[in-house]
């Protein structure tokens, strides 16, 4: 932490609140009251901006990720180099601070394992978990199953473990299981979900490519979900707290993922040269990783997941 | 978005204040409908002219933004409302005074919005229970006096544009917002993620998932033509002419020139549908007026026997008949209207005459027998 960081008031933060709100008054309120909220709640797990940096030193979690080096890193989730390394396990925790919290009345995923590799180019993040089947497709209360790690943007400006505060943003890569199934197998169908579906006229049957899409407004504005031409599973998010995560215009991340016997493996790359909004990777230097999981089958989306606080992460030299 | 932030509001349809997730002032302008249940025939005009409008996209293929559905065996998504009243539980009135919770107040401490998230199922009847009774017709049995032993009736259905949405409340990424030009409640398509909490959360279920882009979507009140001063398709397109779509005044507001005002605030014919919400709905409906009181009540609130009576006065009302004569007459937004001399007339935001229509339209009848083709005609009026 730097000294303008421990100098930083809460009022400052909340006066960097981003652009994004401000052109809707009415809902400014409660983004600023959830940034707020954000902070309260980065504070109640250990650790805040405002807080004294001796007692509240992220980099004092005893937790560590090590990056090892190897000479080019795998992209395939059951690659044998991952073996040679010991997986750390991470506790999870249901997400209960900010509305909708999780709530599970039959438990919620309780772990998972992490195992890093980087070549100097890019860092590899392999991640596993127990998970009762794949959850791969999105439609009316259907959710996918989805997993990210986080960093902050500035490893000497820590923030708060919850996606990040105002002015102190994290680099998020997000992994879905839908995504997967994109990449593999298509773009996202309604005959995914209802194979039996029978639509008898459709704007694309009697309309050229441009005009059609303004019958797919999601599409036709850029929302990254909305995407029909996927490359990869992971989405590369900037966040400065609760409900502010936004697509990064830059989009680096790979992905793949394998399901077997009841377990996803998923392994997610990404450049170790970032930029003044991607987290930059310095071998020999300390950074920080956190977790998010997301069980599909159990409804889980948004901010309905479980969560595990900041690890230290240090790639090898 | 948290519990603790919560803010007071005015709702002047539970008639106290509530709790609500944002400090929600009132937009400059409302949109506002009225709908009257009373001349709705169940055609789905409004229903096809919405979706040919709006939603014949890929994934969009069960997305009814307006859907007309039949009472009280009638649900889109199935089961909507019961599962609502349930929700919420019991709710007295008391002097026009909600007693009980609506659905941001019934909230656990987990969630904002109290909701029920439809299954796909829920989506795949859109007519289910067209046109079944309450009770079966005995033989021989008549229907002459209110309220009938045997009834039906037709609710058309849009989103509300609700002056506290639920919808927006719910989504944790403030990708819903409510337009101050005119209170119209959009998704906005940049940001959502299609969580979905809008479409548990919303109490009349009118925001759907996009099966194929994968964000939620929802009624736009047609505000491209709201802003060029027209009324919505649902509207313009209504054969039987029991829409209008216009601007109400806040609470403290009455215009009595104002057609919405009109009809809500002044005669009292048109009420909200399951103000108990607590979201204040803008559509209003003028109730049906052969159906059990208590049924009605408990759907359109306690204004039920004051709109009944006033509406069964009509023709002696010439105000009211004339104002429910300008329905459906124009394509245009009605800011004003005055009858004289049995005509009633509309005019636009700057007072121009933009329609008249006479209170009585002159009766022509024809002989029964038409002597020069020599044949009995079977339409004589």
């Amino acid at each position: 932490m730097t000294e303008n960081g421990n100098q930083e008031t809460r009022q400052d933060q909340q006066a960097n609140e981003p652009s994004r709100v401000s052109r809707r008054a009415f809902t400014r309120g409660a983004a600023a009251a959830a940034a707020v909220a954000g902070a309260a709640a980065a504070g109640a797990i250990g650790w805040t901006a405002t807080r004294e940096p001796e007692a509240h030193d992220p980099y004092s979690v005893s937790r560590t990720i090590n990056a090892h080096r190897v000479g080019a890193v795998p992209h395939d989730p059951l690659d044998g180099a991952w073996d040679a390394h010991e997986p750390v396990v991470i506790p999870l925790m249901p997400q209960h601070v900010a509305n909708p919290r999780l709530q599970h009345e039959d438990g919620f995923t309780e772990r998972m394992w992490i195992r890093s590799l980087h070549d100097g180019n890019e860092v590899a993040f392999q991640l596993g978990w127990e998970c009762d089947a794949a959850h791969d497709i999105e439609a009316i209360s259907r959710f996918t199953d989805s997993v990210a790690v986080q960093f902050p943007v500035d490893p000497e400006m820590p923030t708060s473990a919850m996606m990040g505060q105002p002015g102190r943003p994290v680099h998020i890569l997000q992994w879905r299981a839908s995504w997967q199934r994109e990449v593999e197998e298509g773009a996202r169908q309604v005959r995914d979900a209802f194979p039996n579906v029978w639509s008898d006229l459709r704007p694309e049957d009697v309309f050229d490519e441009d005009a059609v899409t303004v019958y797919y407004p999601a599409r036709h504005v850029g929302n990254i979900a909305a995407g029909q031409d996927r490359t990869s599973a992971v989405e590369e998010i900037i966040s400065e707290g609760f409900g502010s995560i936004t697509t990064h215009e830059q989009q680096r991340a790979e992905g793949s993922a394998s399901f077997q016997d009841g377990q996803w493996t998923v392994v997610m790359t990404v450049p170790i040269q970032g930029s003044a909004t991607q987290a930059t990777f310095r071998p020999g230097e300390r950074s920080l990783v956190a977790v998010a999981l997301w069980d599909g089958g159990k409804g889980d989306r948004g901010a309905r997941k479980q969560w595990g606080g900041w690890m230290r992460l240090e790639l090898e030299s | 978005m948290s519990q603790v932030h919560r803010h007071n509001v005015y709702n002047w349809q539970l008639g106290r204040d509530m709790d609500y997730t944002h400090d929600a002032p009132r937009p400059d302008r409302q949109v506002a409908w009225v709908f009257d249940t009373n001349k709705c025939i169940a055609c789905q005009t409004c229903t096809v002219a919405c979706k040919q409008t709006w939603t014949w996209g890929s994934g969009q293929e069960y997305m009814l933004w307006n859907n007309v559905e039949t009472k009280p065996y009638g649900f889109f998504p199935t089961g909507w409302d019961v599962h609502l009243l349930e929700m919420l539980g019991p709710g007295p009135w008391e002097n026009g005074e909600y007693k009980g919770k609506t659905v941001f107040e019934a909230a656990s401490l987990k969630e904002d919005v109290k909701g029920w998230q439809p299954e796909s199922e829920h989506w795949t009847y859109p007519n289910l229970g067209e046109d079944e009774p309450a009770g079966l017709a005995e033989q021989g049995s008549y229907s002459g006096e209110f309220p009938h032993d045997t009834w039906f009736f037709y609710l058309a259905r849009i989103c509300n544009h609700c002056t506290y949405p639920a919808c927006l409340s719910a989504c944790p990424r403030d990708a819903i917002y409510k337009r101050p030009e005119d209170g119209i409640v959009l998704v906005d398509q940049e940001r959502c993620r299609g969580y979905q909490e809008c479409t548990s959360a919303c109490p009349y279920k009118k925001v759907m998932f996009n099966n194929t882009t994968g964000t939620s979507e929802k009624c736009i009140a047609c505000f491209p033509k709201i802003e060029q001063g027209l009324q919505p398709q649902c509207v313009t397109t209504c054969i039987g002419r029991i829409r209008i779509a216009g601007f109400i005044n806040p609470p403290d507001v009455v215009d009595e020139r104002n057609p919405i005002d009109f009809l809500v605030k002044v005669r009292k014919v048109a009420l909200p549908l399951y103000p108990q919400s607590g979201t204040e709905p803008n559509v209003y409906y003028v109730p049906p007026i052969h159906t059990p009181r208590e049924y009605t009540r408990q759907m359109f609130g306690p204004g039920v026997d004051e709109a009944i009576e006033n509406y069964m006065n009509a023709k002696d009302d010439p105000e009211l008949l004339g104002l429910m004569m300008l329905l459906g007459s124009t394509e245009r937004i009605m800011h004003t209207f005055e009858v004289e001399n049995d005509i009633a007339r509309g005019f636009d935001a700057d007072g121009e005459e933009i329609v008249a229509v006479p209170l009585r339209e002159p009766t022509f009848i024809r002989e029964y027998f038409d002597d020069v083709h020599d044949t009995y005609l079977h339409n004589i009026t």
